[in-house]
């Protein structure tokens, strides 16, 4: 039993790399849809559990329902005086134990929102307000041994991931005065390669940045063909497409996890390079994301 | 609009009116293979199996239990055995609940499982999400009307129950195996009604299983309309040969229509099969038909 384990595992590991080079067909593609789709006409049973104003910046601490049983927390940002239909992001932050509430998801909110768009940060399952036993530590070699490296429970995850962001796009456009067309999402680092997939999933997105992603981390061993970035990136066009990394970052190298994933991404995409190791966008790197969204959600 | 972008979402995804395509031409090896990686599950997640009580009855006990199926999602369950088991490695079987709210514990599963315990097979009824002890808000009043608006006719819902369903069946088995001394090659599912269509899905993708009954299943209900492909019975069915399957329905059964739902299934299964019509409407097997399915699985699960 441990053997057929093992081969499922080898056969994940041996082939990690094959979609990179031949991503599947559409008709396969397809089938993945089937396993994405979700019940719109479900409640969102939308619950507001806090609200707080800082700098011309209200955030609402929301909770809603994504697929039956399944509540997904997060925060919701929005500029204090708005009144019209805004454009608006989703946030998918990065691999810590704090979900939205990290500071890299934190810093994009209040920025976003004071320049005024509605931005809804989620927790991914698994992580922030959604923790469970799955994870308590949260190391890295934790969250390998359990779900990164965990073909079946990772693709589950990422499942959920696509599910919840199509949900949290029926709620701002719904709840939150968004306007539908004009939609983007935004990952950071472990949001960002969760974010490849929910944007070519979920054809809605208007507009695609991936800061700090790749095709999978170093100490990643495979995954299954339905969570591999590879079979996503080509298929976020004609969507535009901003891809930000670090030519020194050894969580998602250069040459092996960013270049090959990069070289699968069709036009409209940009790819912004700086001299940096795995890192948070600084101020400056912001401003371009920032200059970027207004451009292409126009 | 909420309806219409779903039925755009639905159309897309190449959902046609009435879902009996794959009747006619079952996807092929590519797309099931697909299918499969979904159903996958990682077998080193602790079971954490708890017994939560026992019961004696006329030579049967049964322990109510619970174990983790997937990370998070607990699994409630009745195992039966007769109390004086041998130390050989004894032969099992899952059997699936219909869909009354009850789950497990409705009338004839509770029925079904002594009978077979008694039979000399250990038997494992789990409840099927949101049935019996995992009920959840999606379903109250477990009307049919309740069901079909909520799971069976919201397409990804159902493929989303039927997944959980595949990885509880496969954990079902691992646990019979690991935790009971169970024979692997010796494991056999039962089904019956909503639970004889959880099973041909099953039985389809985990090839662990060595005899597959399904009684009074189908392609499926009178009150459905649509399913993906990944949750149709006819992308399966024709997938458990060379396993034996038999599948017992009634000629009158207007849930589980047998021109429309059930020859048309079988239709599509393979060798070793066997059909075994009763002059029934839609109910629990006859006496007669409980000891035609003894002897069968006797024969095929020996």
């Amino acid at each position: 039993m441990k053997r057929a384990l093992a081969c499922l595992l080898l056969a994940a590991s041996a082939f990690a790399g094959q979609w990179l080079a031949k991503p599947v067909d559409d008709r396969t593609f397809k089938t993945y849809l089937g396993f994405f789709a979700y019940d719109r006409q479900l409640p969102l049973e939308l619950k507001i559990l806090d609200v707080s104003e800082q700098d011309g910046v209200a955030r609402e601490h929301l909770s809603f329902q994504s697929t039956p049983g399944v509540r997904v927390f997060a925060y919701f940002y929005r500029p204090v005086a708005a009144l019209k239909r805004t454009p608006a992001v989703i946030l998918l932050h990065g691999g810590g134990a704090v979900g939205k509430a990290g500071a890299t998801t934190q810093a994009f909110g209040l920025t976003l929102a004071r320049l005024g768009w509605g931005v809804l940060a989620i927790d991914l399952q698994y992580f922030g307000e959604r923790s469970t036993d799955l994870l308590s530590t949260y190391t890295e070699q934790e969250k390998g041994d359990r779900l990164y490296n965990q073909p079946s429970v990772y693709l589950a995850w990422v499942g959920q991931t696509v599910k919840d962001v199509g949900r949290a796009l029926d709620l701002l456009a719904a709840e939150r005065n968004a306007d539908p067309g004009r939609i983007a999402l935004l990952g950071s680092s472990r949001g960002a390669v969760l974010g490849t997939i929910a944007a070519a999933a979920e054809r809605r997105l208007a507009a695609v940045v991936l800061s700090y992603g790749g095709h999978m981390t170093a100490w990643e061993k495979g995954h299954l063909p339905a969570a591999c970035p590879a079979n996503y990136i080509g298929r976020i066009s004609p969507r535009p497409l901003l891809m930000l990394n670090g030519t020194q970052d050894a969580t998602f190298p250069r040459d092996t996890a960013v270049l090959p994933l990069h070289k699968l991404a069709k036009n409209p995409q940009q790819t912004l390079w700086f001299d940096t190791g795995h890192a948070a966008p600084n101020e400056e790197q912001r401003a371009s994301i920032v200059k970027w969204l207004r451009e292409s959600l126009k | 609009m909420k309806r219409r972008a779903l039925a755009t979402t639905l159309l897309l995804l190449g959902l046609p009116a009435a879902a009996d395509q794959w009747l006619t031409k079952p996807v092929d090896d590519r797309t099931f293979k697909t299918y499969l990686d979904f159903f996958a599950y990682n077998r080193q997640v602790p079971f954490d199996l708890r017994v939560l009580d026992t019961e004696d009855q006329q030579g049967v006990r049964r322990e109510h239990v619970s174990f983790l199926s997937t990370p998070g999602v607990r699994v409630l369950a009745n195992l039966y055995a007769t109390a004086g088991q041998g130390p050989q490695k004894a032969a099992a079987l899952i059997l699936l609940h219909g869909g009354g709210a009850l789950g497990k514990d409705a009338p004839t599963t509770k029925v079904l499982a002594p009978l077979f315990a008694r039979a000399g097979w250990s038997v494992l009824t789990p409840d099927l999400q949101y049935f019996g002890e995992r009920p959840s808000d999606l379903l109250t009043t477990f009307s049919e009307q309740e069901k079909h608006d909520r799971l069976y006719n919201q397409p990804p819902v159902y493929l989303a129950w039927i997944t959980q369903s595949a990885k509880d069946v496969s954990r079902s088995l691992d646990l019979l195996v690991e935790q009971r001394g169970v024979d692997p090659k010796r494991i056999g599912v039962v089904g019956m009604s909503r639970g004889a269509i959880v099973a041909s899905i099953v039985a389809g993708a985990d090839r662990r299983l060595a005899a597959v009954a399904l009684l009074y299943g189908g392609h499926f209900d009178a009150l459905e309309r649509d399913h993906l492909p990944a949750a149709c019975p006819a992308n399966y069915v024709g997938r458990i040969s060379p396993r034996p399957l038999l599948m017992i329905n009634g000629i009158h059964d207007a849930d589980m229509i047998k021109d429309r739902a059930v020859a048309p299934l079988f239709n599509v299964a393979r060798q070793p099969k066997r059909i075994l019509w009763a002059e029934t409407g839609h109910q629990a097997p006859t006496e007669e038909h409980q000891a035609a399915l003894l002897q069968w699985l006797r024969e095929n699960l020996k």
